[in-house]
């Protein structure tokens, strides 16, 4: 391990890139310290983070949030950058992970700039990467150019409004998928069907408490992996049922329901089945048993066609086998027991 | 230190002080049971800390996401149990190997599970896992949903399709009623005057012989005042070791604002509350009350139940799905705004065992605490004294079929279950039910006891709550005229007469005195011959009794009921019963419209709508000697 050797964070291309840097030092003692921070939301150069640090240093992370005219080449660059400033250190790990810190890119489009501002700071704090767009035209401009992973929508605006922004969206092959979050003030039943209608995944009163734009996002962001079949900790765990009602909630799952339904159409075959497996596995912990249940069949009923289309006796005796116990879930024993003795006989012809 | 390894580990962890636990054991001394049930249905202590600690206790492993373990569960073994057994025996298998059976429950070391397990699983050994009693139920409510659904709302059919209101009319009801309707069709063509003449007679001999019917109950239930039919020292001699566990089962629809309510009021109630067993009844789509009922933080002796969302949408298919998890030797029905006299429990279980063991229910009378708030809130209640202060007990007197009232029905629940539950398409399941248990030889009982209910206060409410009881009248009268004959066989001639009267009585009186009243006031006001011509000499006189002696008897029965309870204020009201009758009417041609259009809509009753708050007024003490 080098002692004393001072890393310069520069060489990058240009004062935009970063809005936020943060570098901590893990020492190897378990301490650690902030040896670097910019303000927040200032456009970083990151030339002024040079710094010595000594032996016995365990890693480094570099905690960095991109500001909004920062590119994948530009990413792709401070990455390798930040890698090349510490392979001496023990854990490039950490350095991995800060990049990693960058959860998802979320689309804000609002007429007002400082709503925009607002929006920006609270999401960026949170890890994410924010691009702004002023009407629901250019809204779709940029998303788009740049396929963000959210897009928070502001309804009443100049050009375009964020309802009509929406429905076209929703008719773009390219990022239909993309859910939308409405951030309006409207909060009378009738305008909510409506914007529900055009394609809208769920509201965020305005004005809003920041923890629940971030929470707002976050679920969506789950849901959004859920679908793409990376089971992630969407479950809450541990629950028994008077004490602790499960905190999930219900209109996102219907979103859940009717995307999976598409899937059908959309995806890949077997990427619908692995949906419909993944919700079932959430279904159990949802605080509405209705939809719980329905999708717990929807999920067998996936898993029944697939063992009929399979040829490989392990993959047929494999989804009958979770087809009896996705039934078994839904409280459906008859079908249960069937898909159960179709397990059994293929496991045998195998 | 207390002794006990439980009672030590709560106080030790600070969950309990020692003076809970001794509070504890002088309930478990009195009344017996479980002391770490006492504790949690007393409030002490949560579920969770209870099932925690009996878990670090006895070293069980406690399953505290049964939903996961449920994912891994071994699919034969729950292919071997039915969900009646799963619920009597209180686990779940979960995995065998080498004869080692793996099972989860909320009753560990319960002897005769463990040996059903053993017979049933071939199994040579048990290992315990640890569930709450609430997750179990809730597990078994989701594995057996399709099964314990079906049941609830086709099992009286199975049963017996001949006893289901499914099908409205059957076949050759339609057949008769065609013929009857073409015949009298085809006699009005030829000679008009002798099919409206033959009409009108019979409805005249028909409300004789009713209100003769009506006096007779009223003068065998006023005997009822005098012979009570259960003392207060019968039930001072209950003591508490000999009471069996009770359910209650409280079926709710988007009333969140009812559970606060309902756990102060049932914490009256004169029973430990640890052999309560309190069941909230809650539809599925209804997460608001299930939210609010969890927020509300209930003692452990209440339960949750969710009704999986299914057709019809009606309480007796959420009460027979409630029956199948009940755990109490005996049920009552209550709504949930409902304030039961507090020994009404204990009554109920004198009641049972001093009658003949084939008494499957006790009807409680019920009775309205906001009487006063306005004309339909007084007539409302003028009506259900006299219903069930004298009529029901006339009827209990003279051994009649007794249509049961909606809440306060105390049943014995093996002779329930027996009887098949309620029929979840007839919108009157408690008449329908009460009707049932005599052509099967059951009898229904009455005791003096009363609930207080929330008296409708709104007109169109009224109407809604009022069609939907004389739709179930219709439903019930239709299905046991079926086959009349057999029913005559089981229940004989006095019974079919008086079922007649009382359920095929109540819809006709109120369809057929509008034209009545028609023909009578468009005599009075043009003296027209046309209506003389259809009042021949016997008949005009009948008519004359039944208006005068008929609308006199009907106000002056219903003036008695005020005594009996001494609310005098109402005794004026009385007089206004002819228009309260006309409502009546109303809401009996919206119940015949239904009939055909949607036999088995529930109109709901909304509830909570009342301004009088049941805890200002005296409620159980004002009339606690009746």
């Amino acid at each position: 391990m080098n002692d004393a050797t001072t890393i310069a964070v520069n060489g990058l291309r240009n004062d935009y890139l970063c809005s936020y840097v943060r570098v901590t030092l893990q020492r190897a003692d378990g301490t650690s310290e902030i040896v670097g921070e910019s303000g927040e939301a200032e456009n970083v150069n990151v030339e002024r983070f040079a710094f010595p640090i000594g032996d016995r240093v365990r890693s480094l992370a570099f905690e960095v949030v991109f500001s909004s005219r920062a590119t994948d080449a530009d990413r792709a660059e401070a990455k390798i950058f930040a890698l090349s400033a510490t392979q001496s250190y023990e854990s490039v790990d950490a350095i991995e992970r800060a990049f990693d810190t960058e959860q998802g890119c979320i689309l804000i489009v609002d007429d007002d700039a400082a709503t925009r501002l607002l929006v920006r700071r609270v999401l960026e704090r949170a890890g994410y990467r924010v691009i702004e767009a002023a009407n629901g035209l250019l809204g779709i401009t940029e998303a788009l150019r740049s396929l963000p992973d959210l897009i928070i929508m502001d309804w009443m605006m100049p050009v375009m409004d964020g309802r009509d922004a929406t429905r076209q969206l929703k008719n773009e092959p390219d990022v239909q998928n993309i859910p939308v979050l409405m951030l309006t003030s409207r909060a009378r039943p009738s305008d909510r069907l409506a914007a529900l209608d055009a394609g809208v995944q769920d509201f965020l009163n305005k004005p809003f408490e920041p923890s629940a734009l971030v929470e707002g996002v976050k679920q969506q962001l789950r849901w959004r992996k859920l679908l793409s079949g990376d089971v992630g900790d969407v479950a809450e765990g541990g629950v028994l049922a008077n004490d602790a009602p499960p905190a999930a909630a219900g209109p996102s799952l219907e979103m859940l329901i009717s995307r999976a339904e598409h899937g059908e159409e959309r995806l890949a075959f077997d990427d619908a089945a692995r949906a419909y497996a993944a919700a079932s596995e959430t279904a159990g912990h949802l605080a509405n048993p209705e939809l719980a249940n329905k999708l717990m069949r929807l999920s067998g009923k996936m898993q029944l066609l697939l063992a009929e289309r399979a040829t490989d006796p392990s993959v047929i005796a494999r989804a009958y086998s979770s087809a009896a116990r996705a039934f078994m879930t839904a409280g459906n024993l008859t079908l249960a027991k069937e898909a159960h003795a179709a397990a059994k006989e293929a496991d045998g012809q195998r | 230190m207390t002794g006990d390894p439980l009672a030590d580990h709560l106080i030790a962890a600070g969950a309990l002080a020692p003076d809970d636990v001794a509070a504890a054991r002088e309930i478990q001394r009195v009344s017996g049971g479980d002391l770490g049930w006492i504790f949690a249905s007393m409030g002490l202590v949560t579920r969770r800390t209870l099932y925690t600690s009996v878990a670090e206790v006895f070293g069980l492993p406690l399953v505290e996401d049964l939903e996961r373990m449920r994912r891994n569960v071994d699919l034969a073994l729950i292919f071997e149990m039915t969900y009646e057994e799963v619920i009597a025996y209180e686990f779940l298998p979960f995995s065998m190997e080498d004869g080692v059976l793996v099972i989860a429950t909320c009753r560990p070391k319960r002897a005769d599970a463990q040996a059903f397990a053993r017979d049933r699983f071939k199994a040579t050994a048990i290992a315990e896992l640890l569930v709450s009693d609430l997750d179990l139920t809730l597990i078994a409510s989701r594995t057996y949903r399709d099964a314990l659904i079906d049941d609830a709302v086709m099992g009286n059919d199975n049963r017996n399709p001949e006893q289901s209101a499914r099908r409205v009319f059957t076949q050759r009801q339609l057949y008769v009623l065609g013929g009857i309707a073409a015949l009298g069709v085809l006699w009005f063509f030829f000679d008009a005057r002798a099919v409206l003449i033959a009409a009108i007679a019979f409805l005249q001999v028909f409300y004789l012989i009713s209100i003769a019917f009506k006096v007779a109950l009223s003068i065998a239930g006023a005997e009822n005042e005098i012979r009570k039919p259960i003392e207060a020292h019968e039930i001072a001699a209950l003591r508490d070791v000999d009471l069996p566990p009770y359910t209650v089962l409280v079926p709710v629809y988007k009333e969140p604002e009812v559970v606060h309510h309902l756990i102060a009021g049932l914490k009256k109630i004169d029973y430990p509350q640890h052999l309560l067993d309190v069941m909230l009844l809650l539809e599925e789509d209804d997460v608001m009350t299930l939210e609010a009922a969890k927020a509300a933080r209930p003692p452990a002796n209440w339960r949750f139940i969710v009704v999986p969302n299914r057709q019809p949408r009606t309480k007796p298919k959420a009460c027979n799905y409630g029956l199948k998890f009940a755990r109490g030797e005996y049920l009552v029905i209550y709504d949930a705004e409902d304030i039961p006299e507090p020994t009404q429990l204990k009554m109920a279980i004198v009641a049972f065992r001093k009658s003949p063991s084939n008494y499957v229910c006790f009807q409680a009378a019920l009775n309205y605490f906001n009487a006063e708030e306005n004309f339909l809130t007084r007539m409302f209640t003028l009506e259900y004294s006299y219903w069930f202060d004298y009529l029901i007990p006339g009827l209990d007197r003279l051994r009649l079929p007794i249509p049961l009232g909606g809440t306060s029905n105390h049943f014995d629940v093996a002779k329930l279950r027996k009887l098949g539950g309620w029929d979840p398409f007839n919108t009157t399941e408690d008449a329908d039910l009460g009707i049932r248990a005599s052509a099967e030889d059951y009898r229904v009982g009455f005791i003096n006891s009363t609930t207080f209910e929330e008296a409708n206060n709104e007109l169109k409410n009224w109407v809604r709550q009022r069609s939907r009881w004389v739709k179930g009248y219709m439903q019930t009268f239709l299905v046991y005229w079926r086959s009349p004959v057999r029913l005559i066989r089981t229940i004989g001639w006095k019974n079919f007469f008086a079922f007649n009267l009382f359920i095929g009585g109540t819809p006709l009186t109120f369809l057929a005195a509008p034209p009545l009243y028609f023909i009578f006031f468009f005599w009075f006001v043009t003296r027209s011959r046309s209506v003389e011509l259809l009042f021949p000499d016997v008949v005009l006189y009948l008519a004359l009794l039944n208006l005068l002696i008929g609308n006199f008897l009907g106000i002056y029965l219903n003036m008695i009921a005020v005594y009996h309870r001494k609310t005098y204020s109402l005794l004026p009201f009385a007089l206004l019963n002819p228009f309260y009758w006309l409502l009546h009417s109303i809401a009996a041609y919206k119940a015949l419209w239904q009939l055909f259009t949607r036999p088995f809509y529930w109109e709901k009753t909304n509830h909570g709508i009342s301004k009088f708050r049941p805890e200002s007024q005296g409620s159980g003490e004002k009339v606690a000697s009746t």
